[in-house]
């Protein structure tokens, strides 16, 4: 193939990307601005816009976005090095494996409100409860996905190595890491849609600050379009974050599947 | 001179029972110089264990192994049954990866790609490529380290018919240009008699059973009247040790 050919066929997987986006959006405002006509007290896209804005204007949205970020930081990195260590151990480990996996399934069926509403319970109003929902959101699913990838390290490539005499450290850096990394990459996604819903929940029961405070400020108020309006930042952040960060990530470290 | 030295070599599996099964038993063997040795047998004469002891990826259970450069150890090339290529890495990052980090591998690494034809894939993926091809990528990874022994375990036995005969010729015209200390292991006595020097023997049970010297003019063809003559002497020999195995 021509570089010509293959720039024309780069371009035009680019313009049919592109479409498909608008076509995502524009079909979420349509079934939005369908609900505003047909439904009841659903209030339009421009007065949520303008909404957001007014909070931007009042000093609400940037400081509350930053808390919540914070805490999610912290308790999705918590996630992702115990998680990583965990699931490594499971793969590796055929008793540690029958030890954990129970416990693991048990972990993923419980759904974020619940640890939200126990952790309110245990640690009140602070910090602790939306960091603490946010690992123990995000962590069984890190520790599956990384035992499933540690398990699916190939062994005719590491006993390959081993026959040409190549260090642990090569082994370890170009057969182990691009073995699990698609799984990882799918690993912290996964997570990271927990842990965002966890965090809201956590934040609506257990915080005085946050986006899930704020969300539910404006639902006690019985204010529609300021409750909307924060949902909206919340999914937006995360649609963003999948689409600008992670997808890609995942795209480059796959990329010799599509190639 | 690179040399494969092998004495009272022995090798047992033990099963759950206790019950121990001898695989290998009592090999001595010297592979020395600018020699090609296949190593033929029926299933089961272990073959691939006595290959993968040489290596170092199995264990023995006694006896010794020593790959000689010389006063050092020797470096080894190994070509596997299938090509064994890290998939997310291209052609030419495959050879890199089991180079030592040694000086000047990318034109080493470039020489042999070109031999077995293939120059023109150094920046693609594997799964880019056909079987064959990466079979011969796999040939041209071990070359490339400039091994003192290369060691190759049915390299072309998941291979079609047309595919691995041209696979051997290449085989042996880089081995003519290189002439390192080969051991070959095949099930195929046609593929032995092409390629080799000396065709070592296995009978089931892991002994040797007896070595013969092909003596022919290189480079060989299968349809070589000489070649010919050989293979159907080998082969009827082969069988009479099947049938003997079978028997007991």
């Amino acid at each position: 193939m021509t570089t010509l050919q293959s720039w024309q066929r780069r371009l035009s997987g680019q313009t049919i990307s592109a479409t498909a986006t608008l076509a995502a959006v524009l079909s979420i405002l349509a079934a939005w601005q369908l609900a505003v006509v047909v439904g009841n007290r659903v209030p339009p896209v421009t007065e949520t816009v303008q909404r957001l804005g007014a909070e931007s204007a009042a000093g609400e949205l940037w400081g509350n976005l930053a808390i919540s970020m914070n805490r999610f930081a912290l308790g999705l990195a918590a996630a992702l090095v115990v998680g990583a260590a965990i699931g490594v151990v499971m793969g590796l480990s055929r008793i540690a494996d029958v030890a954990l996996s129970d416990l693991t399934a048990a972990a993923l069926a419980i759904p974020a409100v619940i640890w939200a509403l126990l952790t309110t319970m245990w640690f009140g109003f602070g910090w602790l409860t939306p960091v603490v929902t946010v690992f123990l959101s995000g962590l069984p699913f890190v520790v599956v996905n990384i035992a499933k990838a540690t398990r699916a390290v190939p062994a005719d490539l590491i006993l390959m190595a081993r026959a040409f005499g190549v260090s642990r450290t090569r082994v370890l850096r170009q057969i182990v890491v691009p073995a699990v990394a698609g799984s990882t990459v799918a690993a912290v996604r996964f997570a990271i849609m927990s842990a965002w819903n966890g965090l809201l929940l956590a934040e609506w029961f257990g915080a005085t600050s946050g986006v899930g405070w704020r969300a539910r400020y404006w639902y006690d108020a019985n204010q529609l379009d300021g409750f909307l309006a924060w949902v909206l930042v919340f999914i937006l952040l995360l649609v963003i974050a999948d689409l600008l960060i992670l997808g890609p990530i995942e795209r480059f470290a796959t990329r010799w599947r599509n190639a | 001179m690179a040399s494969i030295e092998i004495q009272r070599l022995i090798k047992e599996f033990t099963d759950r029972r206790g019950a121990v099964t001898r695989v290998i038993d009592d090999i001595d063997l010297t592979i020395s110089g600018e020699t090609f040795v296949s190593v033929v047998g029926p299933s089961g004469s272990g073959k691939t264990t006595l290959l993968n002891i040489v290596s170092g990826i199995e264990s023995r259970t006694s006896g010794s192994v020593r790959l000689r450069a010389g006063a050092r150890d020797a470096r080894v090339g190994y070509v596997f049954q299938d090509p064994r290529l890290l998939p997310w890495r291209t052609v030419m990052a495959n050879l890199g990866f089991v180079q030592h980090e040694r000086a000047g591998w990318q034109e080493r690494a470039a020489h042999y790609l070109d031999l077995v034809g293939l120059s023109h894939c150094a920046d693609r993926f594997p799964s880019q490529l056909s079987g064959g091809q990466q079979q011969r990528i796999g040939i041209a990874r071990a070359f490339a380290v400039e091994p003192d022994v290369l060691l190759m375990d049915e390299p072309f036995s998941h291979l079609d018919a047309m595919t691995s005969r041209t696979l051997r010729e290449h085989l042996e015209r880089i081995w003519l240009e290189s002439r390192r200390t080969v051991m070959f292991v095949t099930h195929d006595v046609t593929e032995a008699v092409q390629l080799s020097d000396r065709i070592v023997v296995l009978a089931p049970g892991g002994r040797i059973h007896e070595i013969i010297d092909v003596d022919l003019p290189r480079p060989r063809r299968a349809s070589d009247p000489a070649v010919a003559v050989l293979q159907a002497e080998v082969l009827a020999r082969f069988e009479a040790l099947e049938a003997m195995g079978a028997a007991a």
